[in-house]
């Protein structure tokens, strides 16, 4: 059943992955990865990583990708507004990234499955990701609140709009 | 097993239809209300006191002629109230309607799903709920329904901030994110050990919450993405027929939703005063919680009928500064408050 | 978290508490001076504290940081870069009209997040320094919007930084996979108990190069460097080439110590490679520029090649020859970047090779010292860069990377020629006037007696390194 499951999912996050790259319209792209972030939600869940799952899709599906389409309608960005690439470009990203994928395809057929017991049991609940958030790993946390200032920071300063000198 | 998965799928069953019941009624409730603010008497013709209004409403609306716009986007256009519709009745399964039944000596507890995480799921829920009006308002393809659903992510987004944090308060103090938990824990006062529901707790709290609850459901004063003045109909100016029908449905929905989750977070949920000092069996205690559960929904939607036709609407300005400039912050202080007093005088 | 955590963390909670000063300050009253005395005082207090370490200092502040001599060291020099970086940032952003006080807090952040990374011995705090880092950088970089270039600047090294992170993410997470360890420790012992690596761990380890490499900016992964410093407001330019690449650096030497890569041929091979191709590429490209922001981010490409170099030779020579490198690297770009900044004007900075036309008869002095820094630059005797080049040749030598010193030789000469280059126009005859507007001559004192010093240490390392160089044998 999870194993069922699991293909399941990972068949339409790759399958919405893929549509994300290959839609023409910038639109389809963005609701084509809300798919995606949706399905790796999923995982999650089957990891036994609820807490988590339930973030991924506030943080991601229902604040980020809402942004996206915001900008993307704003800009009422179209088919026909999208800058031509060349075919050279193209060429080479499909080579990079098609090397990539041999890179890790052969990398990840030659390793055995490597099963690790999680230490403790609903390791994906609230309570436990606390306690390990906020002892062992409080410094980390801290850290993260001045990345997240120094982010507010930079946005605001950036995003405020200048005094120019006939409004003053 | 088996029972048990019987009684699930009856109380799916039942909270699906009672949802769709209550919001059929909510669009009655809401007519008869502004008619007793504005002193009218409200629709009549259908029924005894117009009761049978909300079917004759129904059915006009799949009678009438379903138009999609050759321009529009006809796969989106269609899913776009579709999923307004679905993320609505999604939130619906986290609310505990009533303590537990014991029934052939197997209890059960009146709640669909019980999560670890119940709030955070209603939040999720909550937060993709705006996919509905934003693809929909892209889809018509049509100026106004475009600035309705822009501006309708702007406002929920914004909102979804100062919710996130007033709850932030209450969840440190209950310790748990369980829907269920927080209601237990709010169970009635008896003689000597006062248990107070939450909102004595977290007045503050429990006053952003609410306000950021109006600005989700898009009602007035916060009804922006759809106020008729400046944009005709907002995100459904295209629509017609039922799919205007699954729009104007799903907010009634999230009215009802939202109004049983303040009640369940701030007002008790299905816990009513003295409601152990009266010696009844559990299952009666249960069976009269659930009515006094929907009694306090109905005041809550109640509540936001009679702010709707009292308050006028805001303009865009204004919204996102109280947004970002007086609730968050207010929000913030709040966490702070709550949590210092409640160390200070545990 | 005890007492002696809290004491070897000081340097950091200093550096953050100076951001919500310089916030606060702000928030009562916008003024570039307060600003400006808060970040100096605060930048010179923390250095001060550091030197109550003792040198032998080892806390380790599990699972993810340890404070030891090397770590105590880089945070004293990305302290005292990002003291020069802010001395120099005053006169260069008084003459503009933008707000210049939230830069301070950013400078400041920045330098912190380069000060957790330097002594992360943990996938999270490295990431997480990093991206403190990188976070106000990207703010940075755009900081003077009403310029041209900025916005593209800003934007090319935010996406470019973020695809690197995602690179750096995904490696790690292999890793992580194989392992089971974040911590380099874990991941070194790890390693021990196997014959070879693991196919999907050099994958992983792959990937994080390539996230270490965007960040250096060497060749293959280069492309931004030139477009972010010419856009970049000098100062920012500064603090790129010296604190963003050197706490990369550093991480790298205690992540290839922890988990002894230099033992394995085929990381020595790819960073040989990498090395190589840096030094070509960075320098043959500078040949052909004219603007002197995009000579310095080519020369920068290829100093990270030499770098490299000193690197790859793994051991206590390397790790010595790296640090060395690293500070005359640091010395001398700064001295050029503030030139550069002291040079500009209101409207745009001095970059092209044309400003600097006749400059040794208008102001000779300033002249003479970036004559200095670009010497060092090229690595000349006398000067902190040719030290610094010969220890690494030295250390090349020992560990026989002798094609590695043959590149590093022949690049010498090719770099000469557009170090001389520069030199040669300033001591053209053509004068030019210049009306900028003059600031308070007090603004300009600032400047110059930094640049002075910068210059007085340049000539002290290459004439006398032996100080520094003991002081960097006894914390490695």
């Amino acid at each position: 059943m999870t194993l069922n499951l699991f293909y399941f999912l990972s068949f339409l996050a790759v399958l919405s992955a893929l549509m994300v790259v290959f839609s023409k319209n910038p639109v389809y792209s963005v609701l084509y990865l809300i798919i995606t972030f949706f399905t790796i939600a999923g995982h999650y869940i089957l990891l036994d990583a609820q807490f988590l799952a339930v973030v991924h899709v506030i943080v991601y599906a229902g604040a980020i990708m809402v942004l996206f389409l915001y900008v993307i309608m704003l800009l009422n960005l179209n088919r026909e507004s999208e800058p031509h690439k060349s075919n050279i470009l193209k060429f080479a990203a499909v080579i990079c990234a098609g090397l990539l994928l041999v890179v890790l395809v052969g990398s990840l057929k030659g390793t055995e499955a490597i099963v690790q017991q999680s230490g403790k049991a609903g390791i994906g609940y609230v309570k436990t990701l606390g306690e390990v958030m906020f002892k062992e790993f409080l410094l980390p946390f801290e850290i993260t609140s001045i990345l997240l200032l120094a982010a507010m920071v930079g946005a605001v300063m950036l995003g405020k709009s200048e005094k120019t000198n006939d409004t003053i | 097993m088996i029972t048990f998965l019987t009684f699930k799928i009856i109380l799916v069953a039942l909270v699906f239809v009672i949802t769709l019941l209550v919001a059929a009624y909510s669009t009655y409730a809401e007519r008869k209300v502004a008619a007793f603010l504005q002193d009218r008497i409200g629709p009549n013709r259908a029924g005894p006191f117009g009761i049978l209004q909300p079917l004759a409403d129904g059915l006009k609306f799949i009678m009438k002629e379903e138009i999609i716009p050759v321009v529009s986007n006809k796969f989106l256009f269609i899913l776009g109230p579709c999923i307004a519709m679905m993320t609505a009745l999604m939130a619906g399964v986290l609310i505990p309607w009533g303590g537990t039944l014991t029934i052939g000596g197997e209890t059960y507890a009146l709640q669909i799903a019980e999560l670890d995480n119940g709030i955070l799921y209603v939040f999720a829920v909550v937060s993709i709920g705006v996919y509905g009006i934003m693809i929909g308002g892209w889809a018509s393809n049509n100026k106004f329904s475009l600035l309705g659903a822009i501006r309708a992510s702007a406002q929920m987004i914004s909102y979804e901030i100062a919710m996130g944090l007033s709850i932030i308060a209450l969840v440190a103090i209950t310790g748990t994110l369980s829907l269920s938990e927080i209601s237990a824990q709010q169970a009635g006062g008896t003689g000597g050990d006062w248990n107070f529901w939450n909102v004595v707790y977290h007045p503050l709290g429990c006053l952003i919450f609410i306000i950021c609850a109006f600005a989700e459901c898009n009602r007035t004063p916060f009804d922006l993405p759809e106020c008729e003045t400046e944009l005709v109909g907002g995100y459904h100016t295209e629509y017609s027929s039922m799919k205007l029908g699954f729009y104007l449905f799903a907010e009634y929905i999230n009215m009802f939703i939202s109004s049983a989750v303040i009640s369940t977070l701030y007002f008790g949920g299905y816990n009513f005063p003295f409601m152990n000092d009266l010696g009844l069996d559990q299952n009666m205690i249960t069976i009269i919680g659930t009515v006094v559960m929907f009694a306090k929904v109905a005041f809550f939607i109640f509540f936001f009928m009679w702010i709707r036709w009292t308050i006028p609407r805001f303009r865009y300005d204004q919204l996102m500064n109280l947004g970002w400039k007086i609730l968050i912050p207010l929000a913030v202080a709040n966490v702070f408050i709550t949590v210092a007093s409640y160390l200070i005088f545990k | 978290m005890n007492r002696s955590d809290l004491y070897s963390l000081t340097p950091l909670l200093i550096l953050s508490s100076a951001a919500i000063l310089n916030f606060f300050s702000i928030s009562i009253k916008r003024n570039h001076k307060v600003i400006f005395a808060i970040t100096v005082l605060s930048l010179i207090g923390d250095f001060i504290f550091l030197t109550s370490y003792s040198l032998y200092h080892q806390q380790h502040i599990d699972p993810l940081l340890v404070v030891d001599g090397f770590g105590i060291f880089n945070i004293g020099l990305i302290l005292l870069t990002t003291l020069v970086v802010a001395l120099m940032s005053y006169a260069y952003f008084e003459q503009r009209e933008e707000r210049k006080e939230e830069y301070y807090i950013l400078l400041i952040l920045a330098a912190l997040g380069a000060c957790i990374m330097v002594i992360s011995k943990h996938f999270v705090s490295f990431f997480l320094g990093l991206e403190v880092l990188s976070v106000s950088l990207y703010s940075l970089i755009a900081y003077l919007r009403t310029r041209e270039r900025s916005d593209e600047a800003g934007i090319k090294y935010l996406i470019l930084a973020a695809f690197s992170s995602a690179f750096l993410l995904f490696g790690m997470s292999l890793i992580y996979a194989t392992t089971g360890k974040m911590d380099f420790g874990g991941i070194g012992y790890y390693l021990t108990t196997t014959q070879d690596i693991p196919l999907i761990m050099m994958a992983g380890l792959g990937m994080l190069i390539v996230g270490a490499g965007f960040k250096l900016g060497v060749v293959p992964f280069h492309m931004w460097t030139p477009d972010v410093y010419e856009g970049a407001p000098t100062p920012v330019t500064a603090f790129i080439a010296t604190v963003s690449k050197g706490g990369m650096i550093a991480l790298l030497v205690r992540f290839f110590n922890a988990i002894n890569g230099y033992q394995y041929e085929s990381f020595t091979n790819l960073f040989t490679v990498l090395s190589i191709a840096s030094m070509f590429v960075g320098n043959i490209l500078a040949l052909r520029q004219t603007n002197l922001k995009r000579i310095l981010a080519y020369s920068s490409i290829s100093h990270i090649g030499y770098l490299l170099v000193a690197f790859l030779s793994g051991g206590s020579m390397g790790a010595q020859a790296t640090t060395f490198y690293l500070v005359a690297y640091f010395i001398t770009t700064l001295g050029a970047f503030g030139i550069i900044a002291t040079l500009s004007d209101q409207h745009r900075d001095a970059e092209l090779i044309d400003d600097y036309r006749g400059l040794l008869w208008r102001r000779p002095l300033t002249a003479v010292a970036f004559s200095a820094m670009l010497l060092s630059l090229a690595g000349i005797p006398l000067t902190a860069g040719f030290i610094a080049k010969f220890y690494v040749i030295t250390a090349g030598i020992g560990t026989q990377h002798w094609l590695l010193v043959f590149c590093l030789v022949v690049n010498s000469v090719i770099g000469l020629y557009y170090y001389i280059k520069i030199i040669a126009v300033m001591f053209d005859q053509k004068l030019q006037i210049k009306s900028a507007k003059e600031l308070h001559p007090l603004v300009y004192v600032i400047s110059s007696v930094t640049i002075a010093v910068l210059a007085v240490f340049l000539f002290w390392l290459g004439v006398s390194p032996e100080g520094m160089l003991s002081l960097i044998d006894d914390v490695i």
